[in-house]
């Protein structure tokens, strides 16, 4: 076959290809098709993207929202009767640890009134300290914080007398000593 | 951004009346690659539903911005591919439906013209005969005028891949009609 004859043929095969009919598709087939597709979920994405941009109705109907109004309103006060008790809490353990009770004696023989002074009450009588006499022996009990005190007694308003059954004693620079104590939250009042 | 990727990103976001208009630009090419590769037209019409849904089920791998025909059409071609493969393993047996009306074939929507319809009918017989893959390089080159590039991207091949499955495809077609070429 010469160059020019299958130059021909190659027209005459393109021609008929060209002249191929088209066969329509029925009628029915595009419903078809739609009817058989269900909507794509789409990506979070869009979904927050739709959510942001588009307007929303908001519907209120209190008997709907009744049970959630209870829940929210039980959600407010339980955490503040827990707060409460916990509040309390602290104090009454401030009392029971914090708190060191100190027993103190001092017998004298002539005095008509002793009194217990100290760091603890500023070295001024006061009513912190609770006093009882049974006979010569004078007996304090005081209330305080755990740490170190400096105390004496105070006879007839007058004479500063230290403890003599204090273990320790420092000098208070006026000539006479300072009894020391030391109160620890387990009720040992002196060392 | 083009119609058809507006299209696509609606069908996406949850439109599905969206993909419409896709169906009515490509169901006419789609249904004729089906009728070439089954020469039935329920055949035909099942396998472009079949095209036409599979699309719809992968168009997130769609890559926006490429031409949506080609990959459209690419992935007909392998329904029709995989559907030869079935009737290859499943022939049809005498006993499959015995009250069957015969199936509508070509020769039943050819054109009137006697003469017409015989050159058409042994084109058309021609076509049948060869492998999938030639025909439809040949028709989309001849009957659809698409560019090289094109038909490459719709059959997944290089463009030298499409050139020689064009060639190797009117060679084949000639050599089926022989004298009534």
């Amino acid at each position: 076959m010469t160059h020019r004859n299958e130059k021909e043929n190659h027209n005459r095969m393109a021609e008929r290809l060209r002249g191929l009919p088209e066969v329509s598709p029925p009628a029915s087939l595009r419903p078809g098709i739609m009817a058989s597709l269900t909507p794509k979920k789409p990506g979070w994405a869009t979904r927050m993207r739709r959510f942001l941009v588009q307007p929303h109705t908001v519907t209120f109907v209190p008997i709907k929202w009744a049970p959630a109004l209870a829940v929210l309103l039980l959600l407010a006060v339980i955490p503040r009767l827990t707060s409460v008790d916990n509040a309390r809490k602290p104090v009454a353990e401030t009392v029971t640890t914090r708190q060191a009770s100190l027993t103190f004696t001092f017998e004298h023989p002539h005095a008509r009134q002793v009194a217990l002074i100290g760091t603890f009450n500023r070295w001024m009588p006061d009513g912190q300290v609770k006093t009882e006499k049974r006979g010569n022996l004078w007996i304090f009990h005081v209330d305080v914080d755990p740490g170190r005190y400096e105390y004496a007694f105070l006879v007839d308003g007058q004479e500063i007398v230290p403890d003599p059954q204090a273990a320790f004693r420092r000098n208070n620079g006026f000539g006479t000593p300072n009894s020391i104590v030391y109160a620890t939250a387990n009720g040992q009042n002196q060392i | 951004m083009t119609d058809e990727t507006r299209i696509i990103a609606a069908v996406l976001d949850g439109e599905v009346n969206a993909f419409e208009p896709l169906v009515a630009k490509y169901e006419k090419p789609i249904f004729n690659l089906m009728y070439r590769t089954t020469g039935s037209l329920d055949e035909a019409v099942e396998l472009t539903q079949e095209a036409f849904l599979k699309a719809y089920d992968k168009l997130e791998q769609f890559q926006l911005g490429r031409s949506f025909f080609s990959w459209l059409y690419a992935l007909a071609v392998n329904v029709g591919r995989d559907y030869l493969r079935y009737k290859k393993r499943h022939p049809p047996s005498i006993h499959d439906n015995p009250g069957h009306v015969a199936e509508r074939t070509f020769q039943d929507t050819a054109p009137e013209d006697p003469r017409l319809t015989e050159e058409v009918q042994s084109l058309f017989m021609a076509l049948e005969k060869l492998p999938i893959d030639y025909r439809e390089a040949v028709v989309l080159r001849y009957r659809e005028e698409r560019s090289m590039q094109e038909i490459a991207e719709m059959l997944n091949l290089s463009v030298s891949g499409a050139k020689m499955r064009v060639h190797r495809g009117l060679e084949k077609l000639r050599a089926i009609l022989g004298d009534d070429l």
